[in-house]
């Protein structure tokens, strides 16, 4: 990553921490007029919704030009790797032109071309493995993901994007899980991902970018070692089904399980001990995922009682218990406990609640009622109409 | 942490730009000294509603013939009515202005309230048959309770679901895994589309002009452009009876509407749908080009790139981030 960009990025993270200031109100017009003055906007940042539509029409525009390319010539399967080569390359230069100019870093066309041109390098890799090479498929995927880590590491080193990191760690661990010990590579590594990343997150020599990329490595390693000791993923053999069919796989061992059911039990509580240890609520987060994780285990193995009574209870739990820690936390001193607050601090909150509107409409909209066809009698319909979904 | 806000801080304290107060607080907050946990409780309480209503909805389906409608109801009533009593005593009295919610449970709680009521409602309909054929009336019925608290208790959330299930009654499907408007004849479900997203449209401006909840605005105007451009492009992708040109015609017409409105009172959300629309309508023309295979293909990436300078033009001449 250039430096000049690394520079940018910092002074875009105190605009944007000096914005969340203004919307609470802890700073004065007149302040955050001064600050802005102090830290100029190094590139125009349009709001989401652009970088979003711009994305959207580079993508097009990238998919079609490709798609009338390759009708229009008609390569032939041994040349097409090299077309899409070709292509690929196109895409990271004009990214990276998108990126070095301060007038079109931000705007979305830079991400949207990025992204096209390393999957257009890896169909190219696929198909030189496949047709040119005419590589077995097993080892033929394992380069191809091989291929893929070095790319998607590379692009999120050189653009610090936490999308890049995110493909680099599931190809890095799909990679793991290809070798004879998967399942402890997959231990071992997420592990050692998990220490040496969390050592680097505040690290002020890093840009800002990266140490997010850091925290997304933290999150890929600690998710990495759950999968590999829960009970349900020894027992259904899910990290060793990634090495690909037709291989024989023995069953759980019942050390092995025995160390799963530790494992299964333990991970989540040691995660949330961490997230609150650290106040990190992106392991915080991840700690309540597992936990999740971990209970729905739990009931595929234990049948407390009927699915209905498990979720009813898990759901009124899950509600008190937010209304507990909500409670607790303001009824603090300056409603705050060991630096936790249930309070929104600078947070968009306006932005958040808009975002609600699509999950809930999604989950809970109403089924649109059937075509009343010529000589239909109606039945009462079937039950779960008004909002409860389509049916029970 | 955040090590270059933190050290922000610090420069703007010793310039004077930053009261020792003001960054004593921000220093905090960028040392990870002072952590919200907002986040997390409102989505624990939202996962908590979504586990309870489907717990609670699985109950009905495996307990129905046992326990008898009488008992279900009631009971789902008063759970019902529990949590509504609980954000009447929590709120704030009613205002056309924005009401703050006074707790961070507060959409929740009443979210769970309104799902339960129309979850009661729709399993007595099915149990006592008390509009017998006019069944799907029971969705204008919810649709209008909704609205009730949306307005009471200031809940876009609650809009949204009313204005849902007001499509719904129209038997208009509102999903966003669903490409098709819903079952039964296209032409009819395009009209009624139409007919919704405009009503939407028309309540939302009118809202916002006479300022009775102005800021309900773009709930409103989105959900009844997105009918409404639903419709249309329904119609431009019908079968070869459905008189595609005119319904692209159509189209063009409201887009071209849309975009120039949604750009001089400078919203990004109606111009982004008005341009993406007009997009995806003008791909039915171009895609029935016959002759050659690639042309369809230039032009449409032709298309898109015009597409792309449009907006970054109308962008810079908006003047808003």
């Amino acid at each position: 990553m250039k430096s000049e960009w690394v520079a940018a990025e910092r002074v875009e993270e105190v605009r944007a921490a000096a914005e969340g200031w203004k919307r609470a109100g802890a700073v004065d017009s007149g302040t955050f007029e001064e600050i802005s003055r102090r830290y100029p906007e190094p590139r125009p940042l349009p709001a989401p919704l652009w970088r979003l539509l711009t994305a959207f029409f580079v993508t097009a525009a990238l998919l079609l030009l490709t798609g009338a390319f390759f009708i229009a010539l008609h390569p032939e399967i041994g040349t097409a790797p090299f077309l899409l080569f070709l292509l690929s390359a196109v895409c990271v230069v004009a990214a990276e032109v998108q990126e070095r100019s301060p007038a079109l870093a931000l705007r979305g066309g830079a991400g949207a071309t990025s992204f096209w041109g390393i999957a257009f390098f890896l169909a190219g890799v696929f198909l030189f493995l496949e047709e040119t090479l005419r590589v077995r498929e097993r080892g033929g995927m394992t380069l191809l993901l091989f291929a893929a880590l070095a790319a998607y590491a590379l692009a999120a080193w050189r653009w610090g994007s936490a999308v890049y990191v995110s493909f680099a760690a599931i190809s890095f661990f799909l990679l793991l899980a290809r070798a004879p010990s998967g399942r402890l590579l997959w231990i071992a590594c997420g592990v050692a991902m998990t220490l040496v990343f969390a050592r680097v997150l505040d690290r002020t020599s890093w840009a800002p970018s990266h140490r997010v990329c850091a925290a997304a490595l933290v999150v890929y390693g600690l998710l990495g070692v759950y999968a590999a000791v829960n009970l349900y993923a020894l027992d259904h053999r899910l990290v060793e089904s990634l090495r690909g069919a037709g291989l024989d796989v023995p069953e759980a061992r019942f050390p092995e399980r025995i160390l799963a059911i530790v494992g299964t039990a333990v991970l989540p509580v040691a995660i949330l001990w961490w997230g609150v240890r650290s106040r990190r609520t992106f392991v915080l987060d991840t700690g309540m995922v597992v936990t999740a994780l971990s209970l729905i285990t739990l009931r595929h193995y234990v049948h407390i009682g009927a699915a209905w009574l498990v979720l009813t209870l898990a759901g009124a739990a899950l509600v008190l218990l937010a209304l507990a820690l909500n409670r607790w936390l303001s009824r603090g001193p300056e409603e705050e406990r060991d630096g936790f607050t249930a309070e929104p601090i600078f947070a968009d909150e306006a932005r958040l609640r808009a975002l609600e509107l699509v999950p809930v409409v999604a989950a809970h909209a109403p089924e649109a009622r059937p075509a009343v066809e010529p000589g239909f009698q109606g039945g009462g319909g079937s039950f779960g109409g008004g909002g409860a979904g389509g049916s029970f | 942490m955040n090590p270059d806000v933190a050290a922000a801080v610090e420069y703007l304290r010793e310039e004077g730009v930053l009261t020792a107060s003001q960054a004593h607080l921000f220093a905090r907050v960028a040392r990870r000294e002072l952590v919200s946990l907002r986040l997390e409780i409102r989505a624990a309480l939202y996962a908590g509603v979504l586990l309870l209503t489907g717990g609670i909805a699985l109950f009905v389906n495996e307990n129905r013939d046992r326990i008898g409608p009488a008992a279900i109801g009631g009971a789902i009533g008063l759970v019902a009515a529990a949590c509504l009593f609980w954000a009447l005593r929590r709120s704030v009295p009613f205002t056309w202005q924005t009401a703050a919610a006074t707790h961070a449970a507060f959409d929740y709680v009443l979210l769970l309230g309104a799902l339960l009521v129309a979850t009661d409602l729709a399993y007595l309909e099915t149990q006592v048959r008390l509009l017998g054929p006019a069944w799907p009336w029971h969705l204008l019925v919810v649709a209008a309770f909704y609205l009730l608290l949306a307005y009471r208790f200031d809940s876009k959330m609650l809009l949204s679901l009313a204005l849902a299930s007001f499509a719904a009654w129209r038997g208009i499907a509102v999903s966003l895994t669903k490409t098709s408007l819903g079952a039964g004849d296209p032409m009819r479900l395009r009209i009624e589309a139409l007919a919704c997203g405009a009503l939407f449209v028309v309540v939302g401006v009118t809202a916002a002009r006479r300022r009775r909840k102005a800021h309900f605005e773009d709930v409103y105007v989105n959900a009844g452009l997105l009918l409404v451009f639903g419709g249309l492009l329904s119609g431009v992708f019908g079968g070869r009876g459905d008189r595609w040109g005119a319904w692209l015609l159509a189209l063009l017409l409201v887009t071209v509407a849309v975009a120039a409105v949604a750009f001089r009172a400078k919203r990004t959300l109606p111009f982004a749908l008005a341009v993406v629309t007009a997009y995806l309508g003008l791909l039915r023309p171009i895609f029935e080009i016959r002759g050659s295979e690639a042309l369809p293909l230039f032009l449409a990436a032709a298309l898109a790139a015009l597409a792309l300078f449009f907006i970054v033009f109308a962008r810079r001449r908006m003047r808003i981030p």
